[in-house]
């Protein structure tokens, strides 16, 4: 008996896949690939989330030029499919939810993908509740914006059969979904199919095996991820995890420095730093070169090989120094 | 109106049920990792089991209050420096951010061999994993009533009656407080408390003929001995050790206790904050996951060496490892790799590190610090402190760490919970 499954799909094909969201502050959940790309753009002031098929997660915050289309850029994962999501007024009462499509080459789709570097141009987000279509009041616009830059040779949008992301194909990513439209994402919703009965409790029995999918709807009764009618078998997962050497002793620092070393605050931030650049400054507050007691003090809990471990992976994060 | 387009396709009559319908793949496919506690540890580990598993694992994170008010730096709240809200942390970005099933209610039980869990509404719930974070329980003290004579050592409305207390004070008045027995949750923290009331009385209420008792279970200071007793001689804190309490009068505000293994004693005060001994959180006793008041675990996983599939972090775990918020962030994040390298069947890091920091005012304008880095010893399978590495301190309480303190717990808080 488990708490409703956040992630939807559909029952169309043999092989399943899982997706969601896993998710890091800007940067990406430790993937170390070299290939990146650059999104920018323009937009009145936004937080901007792009969700990766691979599992991967990238946000950023759009910056604050006293006019009124903020700039934003965002190093993704190049030739990765992804979708776009743009919150306005984010975390107030009158935030704005806008899922992005984009019609290009006389297709229109949610995922997008590029190896290239591009430009959006400026995306005319709402900024007031009143101004958007959200019959079930959960703050996500009812239909994505759909916009038309100029994409250049190397991006471009993507049909397919299934989008794990997005299971309905309606847009809207999974995670942004609220299926019986409460008002509350189904990731938070406690009960997605509203019939008054928590989907963890047994005695939901439209629902005999607890999926949070009613009977009459279920291809899969035993709940083993295939479908019943189907005669393949196999779930794969999208993402399995991969330890990556260094993270977990730089994760260390984080309290300090923030998550994947973006600090909040005075204090400086270490990602976005070479790996000579954090070994050297290392081995100073070790000698006593660089005066800071308390980093000394750190310092000195580090072997040489640790510390090249260390920088190794945070040379690998990008900073988002004075943002989010 | 209310009609989402998959209602409106269903009513469309587009295809077969089976086709069009969304389906929810089932639990025994994705990995569920339940972490109960959202406090420095468990709202950590929660956070960076999503940021390292991604899509790996589910991840449920179940804390009784949708709250949380930060105990560090709330002796701040004491001597006016800061409030409780200031000090206030939600699981929005938990929920938003990174994907978690946040749920505010309580865990009452835990079924070990069935791995299933009873919530505070009655309600199941299964893991595959479940880590446990629930920071501490008191020790009983007869006559203790805490909503009269505060602890004030979990934050919140703790803080705030003694705050009040305090303020209540007037000139020739008495403020005594006991420390616990060690390991209690952060070591400079009582003696920090000390000395932020103790000023606050001399220097902001001008106060004069206010004394400020301090009744220690512990031998000596426990941390930073030369700087407290410093400080305790600058305030004229009077320091009594080797104290062991027997009773209270939460009434009377009067504490009966030996000291040195004397004959009892009794001291009245108009503030009495008793912080009694701790061990771990209720349900680590409830699920006979302790071994006397702490969770015996290994350290390489924080897995309980008494039950398998639970692990336990932050205040309620038996290494020597401090409690602290800052220790019990980085426990989190050794448990999480830990976690996701065993759902995949990998090889636990053999090598982990942890570090702890506190920062102490000792005033209103100035504060110490003291910091340790510990590693993993093969033979012992125990966590000890970097050889060589000493437990290093601030030399002198300055204004500079004062504002310091500011920036570290800004980053360990967003580390936590943003
Ligand atoms: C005055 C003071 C100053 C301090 N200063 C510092 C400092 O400078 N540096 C430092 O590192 N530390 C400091 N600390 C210590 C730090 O606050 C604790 O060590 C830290 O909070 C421990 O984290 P935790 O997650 O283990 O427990 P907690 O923070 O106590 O969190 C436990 C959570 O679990 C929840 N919970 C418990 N049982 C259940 C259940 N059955 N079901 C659902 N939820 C449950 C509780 O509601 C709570 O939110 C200080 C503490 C005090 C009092
Ligand atoms: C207890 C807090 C603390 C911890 C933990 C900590 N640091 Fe620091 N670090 C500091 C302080 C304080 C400074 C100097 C002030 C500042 O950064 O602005 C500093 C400075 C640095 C600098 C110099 C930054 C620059 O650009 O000049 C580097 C590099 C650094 N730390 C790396 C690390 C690494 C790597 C770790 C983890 C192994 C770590 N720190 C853990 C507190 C800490």
């Amino acid at each position: 008996m488990i708490i409703r499954r956040p992630f939807r799909l559909t029952s169309l094909s043999v092989a399943l896949l899982l997706v969601g969201c896993g998710g890091s502050d800007s940067s990406s959940p430790g993937d170390t690939t070299s290939s990146t790309a650059v999104i920018s753009g323009t937009v009145p002031g936004t937080f901007i989330e792009a969700f990766f098929a691979d599992g991967s997660y990238y946000s950023t915050n759009s910056i604050d030029n006293g006019e009124a289309e903020h700039p934003f850029s965002l190093t993704i994962p190049s030739s990765v499919n992804f979708h776009l999501v743009m919150t306005t007024n984010k975390g107030t009462a009158d935030q704005i939810i806008t899922p992005i499509r984009i019609t290009s080459g006389g297709v229109t789709s949610a995922l997008i993908n590029t190896s290239v570097t591009f430009n959006l141009g400026y995306i005319p987000l709402a900024m007031n509740l009143a101004d958007i279509i959200d019959a079930n009041g959960d703050g996500v616009v009812d239909s994505p914006l759909i916009i038309t830059p100029d994409l250049p040779e190397g991006a471009q949008v993507v049909e397919v059969t299934l989008d794990a992301l997005d299971s309905d194909n309606d847009g809207i990513p999974n995670i942004y979904e609220d299926d019986d439209n409460d008002g509350e994402f189904n990731l938070e919703d406690l009960d997605d199919d509203n019939d008054g009965i928590n989907d963890v409790d047994e005695s939901d029995d439209d629902d005999s095996d607890d999926d949070g999918v009613d009977d009459q709807y279920d291809s899969d009764q035993d709940n083993d991820g295939v479908n019943d009618n189907s005669p393949v078998t196999t779930y794969t997962p999208v993402s399995a995890y991969t330890p990556k050497v260094g993270r977990l002793l730089a994760s260390q620092c984080f309290q300090c420095h923030g998550t994947n070393g973006n600090s909040t605050n005075d204090w400086d931030s270490i990602a976005g730093e070479s790996v000579s650049e954090i070994v050297e400054e290392m081995q100073e507050f070790k000698s006593g070169e660089e005066d800071e007691p308390i980093m000394a003090a750190q310092a000195h809990g580090y072997s040489d090989a640790e510390i090249s471990a260390l920088a190794e992976w945070l040379a690998t994060q990008s900073s988002s120094e004075g943002e989010d | 109106m209310n009609i989402s387009r998959r209602i409106l396709l269903k009513a469309m009559g587009f295809g077969t049920v089976a086709l069009l319908t969304p389906k929810i793949i089932s639990a025994a496919t994705l990995q569920h990792v339940v972490v109960v506690g959202g406090g420095f540890a468990g709202a950590t580990a929660a956070k960076y089991l999503k940021i390292w598993g991604g899509l790996a694992v589910e991840v449920t994170l179940i804390e009784a209050n949708s709250t949380y008010t930060s105990p560090i730096l709330s002796n701040l709240v004491l001597n006016g420096q800061k409030t409780t809200q200031n000090l206030e942390f939600n699981y929005v970005s938990h929920s938003t951010k990174y994907a978690i099933n946040v749920v505010h209610t309580t865990v009452d039980s835990i079924d070990k061999s069935g791995q299933v869990l009873t919530l505070g509404d009655g309600s199941t719930l299964s893991y595959d994993r479940l880590i446990l974070a629930p920071g501490i329980d008191f020790i009983d003290i007869p006559g203790l009533d805490s909503s009269k004579v505060p602890h004030a050592w979990k934050a919140g409305v703790q803080t705030n009656l003694l705050k009040t207390q305090i303020d209540e004070l007037v000139d020739g008045d008495h403020f005594v407080m006991t420390v616990p027995a060690s390991p209690y949750r952060c070591p400079p923290g009582p003696y920090e408390r000390a000395c932020v009331v103790a000023d606050y009385l001399k220097n902001t209420k001008g106060f004069s003929n206010c004394s400020v008792t301090v009744l220690d279970a512990n031998a000596n200071i426990t941390v930073e001995t030369d700087m407290f007793q410093a400080q305790f001689d600058g305030y004229g804190i009077n320091y009594r050790p080797n104290v062991v309490v027997q009773s209270v009068d939460s009434d009377a505000r009067s504490i009966t206790f030996t000291e040195n293994g004397g004959a009892l004693q009794t001291l009245s005060s108009q503030v009495l904050n008793v912080i009694p001994s701790h061990k771990a959180g209720k349900i680590i006793f409830d699920a006979g996951l302790n071994y006397g008041n702490w969770a015996p675990i290994n350290p390489l996983s924080y897995e309980s060496t008494l039950a398998s599939n639970i692990h336990i972090i932050g205040d309620s775990q038996g290494t020597g490892q401090p409690k602290a918020g800052h220790q019990a962030n980085s426990e989190a994040k050794v448990c999480a790799d830990a976690i996701l390298r065993s759902l995949q069947g990998l090889q636990l890091d053999p090598a982990p590190k942890t570090n702890s920091a506190c920062y102490s005012p000792v005033s209103s304008t100035q504060a110490s610090w003291l910091t340790a880095v510990y590693e993993y010893n093969e033979a012992t399978k125990q966590m000890q402190m970097v050889t060589g590495g000493g437990y290093p301190a601030a030399a002198l309480p300055t204004t500079g760490n004062y504002s310091a303190m500011f920036n570290w717990a800004g980053n360990l808080f967003a580390d936590t919970f943003s």
